[in-house]
């Protein structure tokens, strides 16, 4: 049995039949694997001839098209500077968007088990003394309530007005955003506290002496140099001291696309905004829902039930409508804007696709006059070189 | 110069092609080359030059039968030309004609 080399080895060889033939001859003589694979390397800076029989293997003609893309691109600058710009671009805008699009769209939340959280929306219909802060697919504070005490197929529900921008008083006044949050909110996305702890009943009652408030990792390490101290200390918000309980898990900044510094009670709305009385009433959208489907719960059972708990209140105000929209919490879920956001990436999409399409259309089209004429291209110098031969 | 001059290497290669007579084929090529010249070519480097005086006319070349050893590839064997055979004694004489008077330094 003759000594024969790894056959990957073998499958990597250039040039002809003949030659492999050789160095497995040689091989098989004696010589040292590293001689093999020198040889195999060498093999590599053969020219091409025409009139030498080939390896009929395609990582060969993959390898020779590369040095000969290499050399037309190296012979034509300007048209391959202004081939591979215009494919860049097309190439990088597309990325880019699509980029942003999964960042703000797309992903997940990131949180424990993410898949069963569902954002939970409501179209509403036949109500014109509706008020809305936020989105007019949010439901109010009494609607959340009612909500949370009957949904039997969700294991927590919980609710958060996002984007409540505020001014942070110390070394110097900073404008941060927030999210105003239910109780349950840490306990729905099961988020651990990196410090302190994360709200609890007494926190949201409205007896409470003090408000309360949840730092954002990064708000605690930049504003207040990760001071482990920090629990129990008071934090002035919009004028306004608040206790801070605890600061949440490293890199959870809310569930929206902006990210969140703080944490504060629905229960602090009016402290942090006199003027505005959104959580005391009934007919204001300014809640986003959010649900853990329980074990075992589909998304068609969850719909049902949360349809009946709708129901109730549409009885309750004549020519009151309502639908409910169940879909996976991402960040930015609501439906409509959404919708809109995602059908204007789309066609912007479409359209930089068309444009790549355009640049490779075009590239291709001046590539193969050059490809078959070119006084420098290999193949077509070696096309000349056989005709010779063959004339001769 | 004559339209058939040959570089050194060309000329080695040939010679080794004429001394090996009809078991001229890569293998015993660069043994003969590596045993009587000292230089250490790659398989790669060899079949290029035997290519290119192919294409001169100064040798052909012919496929043997496929062996076991060489993974069931032929044996491409070479032989010298005519033409090949007047190249190699024009190069002789026109070195020896550069060698005249000069034999002092040759020693």
């Amino acid at each position: 049995m003759a000594r024969k080399p790894p056959s990957w080895l073998v499958g990597l060889w250039r040039s002809s039949e003949a030659e492999l033939g050789d160095a497995l001859e040689e091989y098989a003589g004696g010589a040292s694997l590293l001689w093999f694979i020198r040889q195999t390397i060498a093999s590599f800076q053969r020219p091409i001839h025409s009139h030498v029989e080939r390896r009929p293997i395609m990582i060969s003609n993959v390898w020779r098209d590369l040095r000969y893309a290499m050399r037309g691109l190296r012979h034509n600058p300007g048209f391959s500077c202004a081939a591979i710009l215009a494919i860049a671009l097309g190439v990088g805008i597309n990325t880019g968007i699509f980029s942003v699009l999964n960042g703000f769209l797309l992903r997940e939340i990131d949180v424990p088990a993410a898949g069963e959280l569902r954002s939970i929306h409501r179209i509403l219909e036949g109500i014109p003394d509706r008020g809305v802060h936020g989105s007019a697919t949010m439901v109010s504070t009494e609607e959340y309530r009612l909500f949370r005490d009957q949904a039997k197929t969700l294991s927590g529900l919980m609710a958060y007005a996002p984007f409540m921008e505020v001014t942070l008083d110390g070394e110097r006044l900073q404008r941060i955003n927030g999210d105003l949050v239910t109780c349950g909110y840490f306990r729905t996305l099961e988020l651990q506290p990196a410090l302190g702890s994360l709200f609890t009943e007494v926190n949201c009652s409205d007896e409470i002496e003090s408000p309360v408030v949840v730092l954002s990792y990064d708000l605690w390490r930049n504003s207040f140099g990760a001071d482990t101290a920090i629990v129990g200390r008071s934090v002035v918000l919009n004028r306004q001291s608040f206790r801070v309980v605890g600061v949440a898990p490293e890199g959870f900044r809310g569930i929206e696309f902006r990210p969140a510094l703080y944490f504060a009670p629905i229960t602090a709305q009016q402290l942090l905004r006199a003027d505005a009385t959104y959580r005391e009433d009934p007919r204001m959208s300014w809640l986003q829902l959010v649900g853990r489907r329980r074990r075992g719960a589909s998304d068609s059972a969850v719909r049902a039930e949360l349809s009946v708990i709708e129901a109730q209140l549409d009885r309750r105000q004549a020519g009151r409508r309502s639908t409910i929209l169940l879909g996976r919490a991402t960040a930015f879920s609501m439906p409509r804007e959404r919708g809109r956001i995602l059908t204007v990436a789309g066609i912007v999409m479409a359209a930089f696709a068309l444009v790549l399409l355009v640049a490779c259309a075009n590239v291709a089209k001046v590539m193969f006059p050059i490809y078959y004429s070119s006084p420098y291209g290999g193949r077509s110098r070696s096309l000349a070189r056989s005709a010779a031969s063959a004339r001769s | 110069m004559p339209r058939d001059h040959l570089g050194e290497f060309e000329q080695i290669v040939l010679l080794a092609v004429l001394r090996l007579g009809d078991d001229a084929y890569g293998v015993p090529i660069r043994r003969e080359i590596s045993r009587r010249a000292r230089r250490q070519i790659t398989i790669g480097g060899l079949y290029t030059t035997l290519d290119r005086l192919e294409s001169k006319g100064l040798l052909s070349s012919k496929a043997g039968d496929p062996t076991p050893e060489r993974g069931g590839r032929s044996k491409r064997y070479f032989g010298i030309t005519a033409a090949g055979l007047r190249a190699l004694r024009n190069s002789r004489a026109a070195l020896n004609a550069m060698w005249e008077g000069l034999e002092a330094y040759g020693s």
